[in-house]
């Protein structure tokens, strides 16, 4: 699951964003703004993967609003200018969308996004993540491994107490790179390069045992027989 | 550039009313050194003293009282200057004995009292009264034409307002968004239609060349949102052949022709063909327009932008690069355009 925020000066602009975002699955708009300033906070304290954000609003620019992030994110700009006006800023923009914009025109930048992400979880070597409202920065190589709580998941971390995180372990999974993580259980979610050794369904790492649940165990063998 | 023109032509033409008097009247043979040389004086400055009327009058009088309908104060002021050129011109002006008067401008009565029938000062009047008349007339005109500017300007910037790309756009948008939420899926695409069609014009038309798919995405949504307007009696036959990908062309050169047929050859009377058949053949551009000959009713403006436009343009951008034929044969309106696009 990807999350975004959406920010725009009008209300109407911001439903349209709202129902093109309820009909794909794999994104989860979190909340819309009216106000930038209030996307600002919500930033500094959530961790989302991109923002769709509009360019003339009456009290900042979506430019300088961008330009103000506290961390570089993916930005999809949503204009009523015309992309030559919005090209000439040299952003590093995933997307930029003419509005009004159809739903297949917005799958498109939707893509993009994903594609980004993706791309940017094999290089990023940390992930970001709300817990006891605060925002932690969690390095791959500190996680022993992921377990799933129900509505939480509880990340075991090397010499640092577990940090627990309002989400389910679905979610969790998707956030993280492929090539570095496998989940392994309907409950469970180990770093690779972690891994001992597997014995009788049994993945080893450290002094720990994690079991390996029936219906991940093929893809976890193809994984390790490969290797 | 033009006010500075005017402002040269100005002074040339004073600069040659304030020295009349030395082209116009030569010097009497015998008149004396002094006289001639007072009169000159004296011409020169009731002259300088016309200018100086022309602009205060231009300028001040006639916007402060005349403008504002103070007839009367107008005319009371007006007398006073002519008053006051009278004695400007009174101050150094001889007149020529009479004898001399009489020899070299016979013409003259000289009266007994030598003030109303003096041809001098009946010219002080004459000249007084041709610029008095000519700077209302004159500023009465300019200030027609600047209110008729501003009602053009205004007009203009009305009109660029509600073309403004940030207010048209963003108020599609709402209407787009308000469709979605409904669920109307057909208003939704109209909306995107026009919007494409609307963002075509205001971005790309001024380029001298756009691509070919652009231009044929412009002429798709017309004429669909012509489908929608017009309902079940067009019977509508709209092909694009050949390969369009790449391809430039000046824009609004097919559009016209395509225009021309929605607006000449549609009816709510009876079932009504339209054919268009665009081909993108290697190099060229063809296209092929029929639409029924149907009495016209003349009542809409023209908004289009005409064929005899559009034919210019063609000369302009593909000179001799061009063929169109336009058959007005039987009750068929056919044109043919093949442009040399390569």
């Amino acid at each position: 699951m990807i999350t975004c925020i959406a920010i725009d000066d009008e209300p109407l602009a911001l439903d349209l964003i709202e129902t093109f975002c309820s009909k794909k699955e794999n994104i989860e708009l979190k909340k819309s703004f009216a106000k930038a300033s209030d996307a600002l906070t919500y930033l500094n304290k959530f961790p989302i993967d991109f923002i769709f954000l509009d360019i003339q609003m009456p009290d900042i620019s979506g430019i300088d609003f961008y330009r103000s992030l506290p961390r570089p994110t993916l930005v999809i700009f949503t204009t009523a200018h015309s992309k030559y006006a919005v090209e000439g800023f040299n952003l590093r923009a995933v997307d930029y969308l003419l509005k009004p914009f159809k739903f297949e025109r917005f799958e498109e930048a939707i893509e993009k996004a994903t594609q980004m992400i993706s791309k940017r979880n094999e290089i990023e070597d940390y992930l970001l993540i709300r817990s006891e409202y605060k925002l932690f920065k969690i390095l791959y190589e500190d996680i022993d491994f992921i377990e799933g709580l129900d509505d939480y998941v509880k990340i075991h971390l090397t010499g640092k107490k577990p940090l627990l995180a309002r989400m389910n372990i679905k979610g969790m999974a998707d956030k993280l790179p492929a090539t570095k993580f496998i989940r392994v259980h309907r409950s469970f979610i180990v770093p690779l390069n972690r891994v001992n050794f597997i014995r009788n369904k049994i993945i080893f790492i450290k002094d720990l045992e994690i079991p390996i649940g029936p219906s991940y165990e093929k893809e976890v063998m193809k994984l390790f027989a490969l290797k | 550039m033009k006010s500075k023109l005017s402002i040269l032509a100005q002074v040339a033409a004073w600069g040659a009313f304030l020295f009349s008097p030395f082209i116009l009247f030569p010097k009497p043979p015998n008149l004396s050194q002094s006289i001639t040389v007072l009169n000159f004086i004296s011409f020169i400055l009731t002259n300088l003293c016309f200018v100086i009327y022309y602009y205060l009058n231009y300028y001040v009088v006639i916007p402060r009282l005349f403008f504002t309908r103070k007839y009367f104060l107008y005319l009371l002021i007006t007398a006073g200057f002519l008053l006051f050129i009278f004695l400007i011109s009174g101050l150094f002006h001889q007149d020529m004995p009479p004898h001399i008067a009489h020899n070299h401008m016979p013409w003259h009565e000289h009266g007994p009292d030598g003030f109303m029938i003096n041809p001098f000062r009946i010219s002080i009047i004459l000249i007084f009264l041709l610029i008095s008349l000519a700077s209302l007339g004159i500023r009465i005109t300019s200030q027609w034409q600047r209110v008729e500017q501003e009602k053009t300007n205004a007009e203009l910037s009305y009109l660029k307002a509600q073309i403004n790309p940030h207010f048209l756009f963003n108020t599609l948008n709402t209407i787009y968004s308000m469709a979605i939420k409904n669920s109307d899926s057909d208003t939704a695409n109209a909306i995107i239609k026009l919007s494409e069609m609307m963002r075509f014009v205001i971005t790309e038309t001024h380029n001298d060349f756009v691509l070919l798919e652009e231009e044929l995405n412009y002429i798709n949504n017309y004429v669909e949102l012509q489908k929608l307007r017009l309902g079940k009696n067009m019977r509508l036959t709209y092909k694009i052949e050949g390969n369009t990908i790449g391809k430039k062309i000046a824009p609004m050169t097919l559009m016209p022709f395509i225009e021309n047929a929605f607006k000449y050859g549609v009816t709510t009377e009876r079932p009504f063909d339209i054919i268009i058949i665009i081909k993108s053949i290697t190099g060229y551009i063809q296209l092929d327009v029929t639409n029924m000959k149907l009495p016209v009713v003349k009542n809409s403006g023209d908004t289009g932008l005409g064929i005899k436009n559009t034919l210019k343009r063609l000369e302009l951008v593909y000179p001799s690069n061009y063929t169109i034929n336009i058959d007005e044969d039987g009750n068929l309106y056919r044109v043919s355009l093949k442009i040399n696009i390569s």
